[in-house]
């Protein structure tokens, strides 16, 4: 398991490869990137390099779209634990979607641990009517740093 | 003993002096098999969502040491009275050592409190923080 496990990949090595040819079509894959990057050609070779999903998605569509994503929320894995309280409404305030949802460890990429603090501390906050239940309206409070 | 802390939401028509009289209350309450530690009054904030009637309420915590027997006897006083609109008591393994993040919120309130006036309504045993 752990070799099919997600592999770093260097952008700048892969553009530094030997364009295609007329000849040699068929040994590369159409790569779709953002505008930061622009368009690549990919060897079949360097398949390995991709990580497993990637590699799922390129033999289901026969093409890869990659994407510059950048981190939704603030990164949690940062943060002392024992700063996560329904004391620290402004922090929490960042985990909630505009529903007032908890965004998910999936998304926010929280340790499991600290997902679970944050979330004992989310529903302190809303029982104390710090912060609001889903479904309920968003006020604008001048209190808390957003 | 272990470390309790108090969250207690009152009514905005009881004026502000009247939250000692509370806080002195649970302190007799306590008795020997207790002691507050520390009060913070985050002060008049508007409520994320309408409690029956109310839309703001003044916010009061206190960090407790007591015996876990005494939480019965301090939440039951709480519940009677009719002032408190809603409390919460959560075992805490540690209290924080300097004022929670919530006074640094109420610094920017349009309603914020002197440090004298403070010191003057909540006098030993109730040991107040600094609220810088």
């Amino acid at each position: 398991m752990s070799e099919n496990k997600k592999k770093p990949l260097d952008f700048s090595e892969l553009k530094n490869q030997p364009t295609a040819t007329e000849d040699n079509v068929g040994d590369y894959i159409d790569v779709d990137f953002d505008d930061n990057y622009g368009d690549l050609k990919l060897r079949k070779e360097d398949l390995d390099k991709l990580s497993r999903s990637a590699v799922a998605l390129i033999k289901h569509r026969g093409k890869l779209q990659l994407f510059n994503r950048k981190s939704v929320a603030t990164p949690i894995n940062d943060i002392n634990v024992h700063e996560i309280s329904y004391k620290n409404v402004g922090l929490l305030k960042k985990f909630l979607t505009l529903g007032n949802n908890i965004i998910s460890s999936r998304i926010t990429s929280a340790t499991f641990r600290r997902q679970r603090v944050l979330k004992i501390a989310i529903k302190r906050a809303r029982e104390l009517a710090l912060l609001p239940y889903p479904g309920q309206k968003q006020k604008n409070d001048n209190g808390f740093n957003s | 003993m272990r470390k309790y802390e108090i969250v207690l939401l009152i009514n905005q028509d009881v004026p502000y002096q009247g939250i000692a009289v509370i806080a002195k209350k649970i302190d007799s309450l306590l008795g020997n098999s207790g002691k507050i530690v520390s009060s913070e009054y985050w002060g008049l904030r508007e409520l994320a969502y309408q409690i029956g009637v109310h839309k703001k309420a003044r916010y009061f915590m206190l960090s407790v040491q007591m015996n876990p027997e005494v939480v019965k006897v301090v939440s039951e006083y709480i519940k009677i009275n009719e002032s408190i609109i809603r409390s919460a008591v959560y075992a805490v393994e540690e209290f924080e050592k300097t004022h929670s993040q919530m006074m640094t919120y109420t610094k920017n309130l349009a309603e914020n409190v002197q440090d004298s006036d403070y010191i003057a309504l909540f006098p030993n045993p109730v040991i107040v923080k600094n609220a810088e």
